[in-house]
């Protein structure tokens, strides 16, 4: 199919949609942590690191939907 | 609106290997990631010469940076953490310096005319997919190494026992590489978006998020490859297990 005029709507719903999961999957992530560190302010440190980590693989996936939202704007 | 943030970077000039017809390309990212590690190595041996058992000044500095990495790194890999931390900390350094240097004022501004098109003689060297993913295969190949020689078998039987062990250990460099490379695009092209919407005072705090991205990205890179390294060498399953259970006993 030749790049159209409904391209950058292609672009925009792949980065759009991509971002729903991980924007929930960090928020849960987050809420947890910050749970876990107000209710045993001293495990702080240990749970941010971890936190971190949970956040990077969850990111990744928007990175993924972000990257081809760059490549099919790339063909316009 | 015109966005001049271009995905690959710029050839500055290239070269022709002598008596082959292999053309090098020295890239924009390329010169800025050489000034980055020129910078590194100059501060490393600079904060080593003439060292101190009571250290003072750059050395000081340079052993707080370290002490702190190596405090993180115990979190995570326990007592193998020293035996982690030359290249941990060498990619953590690396990395957030070289996001930093990136959102200097004339990075990615000055440009120059090259073979008649305008490019950027500067360019945050981690917005080049070809750095990240050479960085990612080091610690692809580093982990394989170390997994392989700190329990040969558990090395093989994984793969048999689970086949999809295949898919997530070939997954790791791929998401490694794009995850730094497209943070680090993401954010010179919103910086360049928020130039445009509103090119006064608005994209400071943009570049404050920037910077705040650059440590965390350097972060997550280093300790995820302390955390692959250390799920690598760990004794095999069984044997911790049967510890645990004798130990219940």
């Amino acid at each position: 199919m030749p790049p159209g005029e409904f391209t950058p709507l292609a672009a925009g719903l792949a980065i759009g949609l991509g971002a729903i999961g991980p924007g929930i999957g960090i928020g849960l992530v987050g809420s947890k942590a910050m749970e876990a560190m107000g209710r045993n302010p001293e495990a702080s440190g240990t749970v941010f690191l971890p936190m971190i980590i949970g956040m990077a693989f969850a990111e990744a996936v928007a990175i993924y939907a972000l990257v081809i939202a760059i490549l099919i704007f790339g063909k316009i | 609106m015109e966005i001049h943030v271009p995905i690959q970077p710029a050839p500055l000039f290239d070269f022709v290997v002598p008596g082959t017809n292999l053309v090098v390309y020295v890239t924009n990212t390329m010169v800025t990631s050489w000034i980055v590690m020129l910078l590194l190595i100059g501060f490393g041996i600079a904060a080593t010469r003439g060292m101190k058992l009571a250290p003072s000044g750059l050395q000081n500095a340079a052993e707080t940076i370290i002490e702190l990495l190596l405090g993180l790194a115990e979190q995570v890999a326990g007592s193998r953490a020293r035996s982690f931390l030359p290249l941990v900390a060498t990619l953590f350094l690396y990395i957030w310096f070289s996001n930093w240097f990136g959102i200097l004022p004339g990075v990615g501004s000055f440009q120059g005319l090259v073979h008649g098109e305008e490019a950027s003689v500067l360019r945050s060297p981690n917005s080049d997919l070809s750095l990240t993913a050479a960085m990612a295969l080091i610690v692809f190949a580093w982990v394989q190494i170390a997994g392989l020689r700190a329990n040969p078998v558990e090395f093989f039987v994984k793969f048999l026992k689970n086949p999809l062990e295949l898919v997530s250990e070939f997954s790791r460099p791929v998401s490694l590489a794009l995850r730094l490379f497209g943070n680090i695009l993401a954010g010179g092209i919103l910086v360049e978006v928020m130039l445009q919407i509103a090119p006064i005072a608005v994209p400071a705090v943009f570049l404050g998020l920037e910077m705040f991205v650059g440590l965390v990205q350097a972060l997550i890179f280093a300790i995820l490859t302390l955390a692959f390294l250390s799920l690598a060498t760990e004794h095999g399953h069984s044997e911790s297990h049967a510890e645990t259970e004798h130990a219940a006993h």
